[in-house]
């Protein structure tokens, strides 16, 4: 996903999202695409250059554990930013509860006004749609912490195999992490249009 | 379901999540033991409210039918307002902030980790340990089994929002002016609430049925 769409759909999303952001300290669903934006941009960025620098590293235990304490970090502050007690799942939830709430105000408003209903069919079906979002994010936090333990895990053996002068076996070893944290940057990514599928229906309805 | 069918539902629901095992210790799934306590007497509280709430429109559409429509409007629109009452306190539990989903959410996360150790396992051995792959295979559908569970509970909410609107509809509609339009219709719409109601329990009795299933998860770890 490029950077011109995270941006552009925030902007987007966050231009229209008037109502909401007046509210002092309520979160709104501009912000939470900027979040995830940013943690999928942060991960990005950091794991950008690591194919260059596991070569420079083969040879040099202290570039090596330089960067796989790097990648290790990187994998926690991606967790850390998507687990339960994160600020990007507590606004996604108390957007929900907020949407529930606009939903079931304008289901009892459509009794006498039936142009209502279909959106609040459409807050609906937004909310199945952030409920879609909350899986994949509760998966990528689980999925986080076993990556975290594999990689600190790997860290060890590296660590050893440098101790023992086996260059070509640190490269591998090195790659197949720099590989696992590419699968956690495309499944950051696949919140990330998640997140703008949700967004995008705020701007389609509002 | 009668009620202490549907109160047992609602304890089961609870006790089920609580005691459901995640490793070879036997662990709970969750890490808060005394909190998972409080909130299984919180939902064992509103389980007997709405037993109760239940039985009560069940003898007041029984005593609408013998009175032949002599019931008062401002007792009926109470009737109402009280199931819409109970089922904006089912809905409160089934909400994504509620500590319930809290609890869930907990209980996938830790059943997730469990999945992913083990995906480690197989890969490991190269896919040539048999007892890993079965373990695997077996945590894997637990979790799937989990995962259709939470999305009933919230297929769930989205039915009880129904209910509550249906409740609200019929409430406008059958009492005008402070008199009841039609005793029939009026019974209808509190018995098809209540029946509704009762549908939610009864799904949310399936979600506890089939988490106690998982029993079996707390032996995955040591096979």
């Amino acid at each position: 996903m490029s950077l011109y769409r995270i941006c552009t759909a925030a902007t987007l999303a966050f231009a229209l999202s008037g109502p909401v952001m007046a509210q002092t300290e309520a979160p709104d669903i501009a912000t939470l695409i900027e979040s995830v934006s940013n943690v999928s941009q942060q991960l990005n960025t950091t794991i950008s250059d690591f194919g260059t620098r596991i070569d420079a590293s083969a040879n040099s235990a202290e570039e090596g554990t330089k960067l796989l304490d790097e990648m290790i970090a990187a994998a926690k502050q991606v967790h850390d930013n998507l687990d339960e007690d994160s600020e990007i799942w507590t606004d996604l939830n108390n957007l929900m509860v907020e949407w529930g709430t606009k939903r079931d105000d304008l289901m009892k408003r459509a009794a006498n006004n039936a142009s209502l209903k279909p959106i609040a069919d459409t807050w609906q079906e937004r909310i199945d749609n952030a409920m879609v979002l909350r899986d994949q994010i509760r998966e990528q936090s689980t999925d986080g912490v076993v990556l975290i333990e594999q990689l600190e895990a790997q860290r060890e053996v590296v660590l050893a195999l440098y101790d023992a002068a086996l260059a070509d076996q640190v490269l591998a070893t090195m790659q197949q992490i720099s590989s696992e944290l590419t699968e956690m940057n495309e499944a950051v990514g696949a919140i990330v249009d998640q997140a703008e599928v949700v967004g995008g229906e705020t701007v389609a309805t509002e | 379901m009668t009620s202490s069918l549907r109160k047992a539902a609602f304890a089961a629901l609870i006790s089920s999540v609580a005691i459901l095992p995640v490793s070879g210790q036997a662990q709970s799934l969750f890490t808060n033991e005394a909190q998972m306590d409080d909130l299984a007497k919180e939902m064992q509280g509103i389980s007997t409210d709405i037993t109760s709430s239940m039985q009560d429109t069940q003898d007041a559409i029984k005593t609408l039918l013998g009175e032949n429509g002599g019931a008062s409007a401002d007792a009926v629109k109470q009737y109402f307002d009280n199931l819409e009452t109970q089922a904006r306190t089912i809905l409160a539990q089934v909400s994504v902030n509620s500590n319930f989903m809290d609890a869930l959410d907990a209980a996938d996360r830790r059943l997730g980790i469990m999945q992913k150790r083990f995906e480690a396992d197989v890969k490991a051995s190269g896919g040539e340990d048999a007892r890993a792959l079965q373990r695997l295979e077996r945590i894997q559908k637990a979790r799937q089994d989990f995962t259709e569970q939470m999305q009933k509970v919230h297929q769930t909410e989205k039915d009880i929002v129904q209910l509550i609107l249906q409740n609200s509809q019929a409430r406008d509609d059958l009492i005008i002016e402070g008199s009841l339009r039609d005793v029939e219709l009026v019974v209808a719409a509190l018995s098809q609430v209540t029946d509704g109601l009762q549908d939610a329990a009864d799904k949310l009795q399936e979600i506890s049925t089939a988490a106690l299933a998982r029993d079996d998860v707390s032996n995955i770890a040591t096979e």
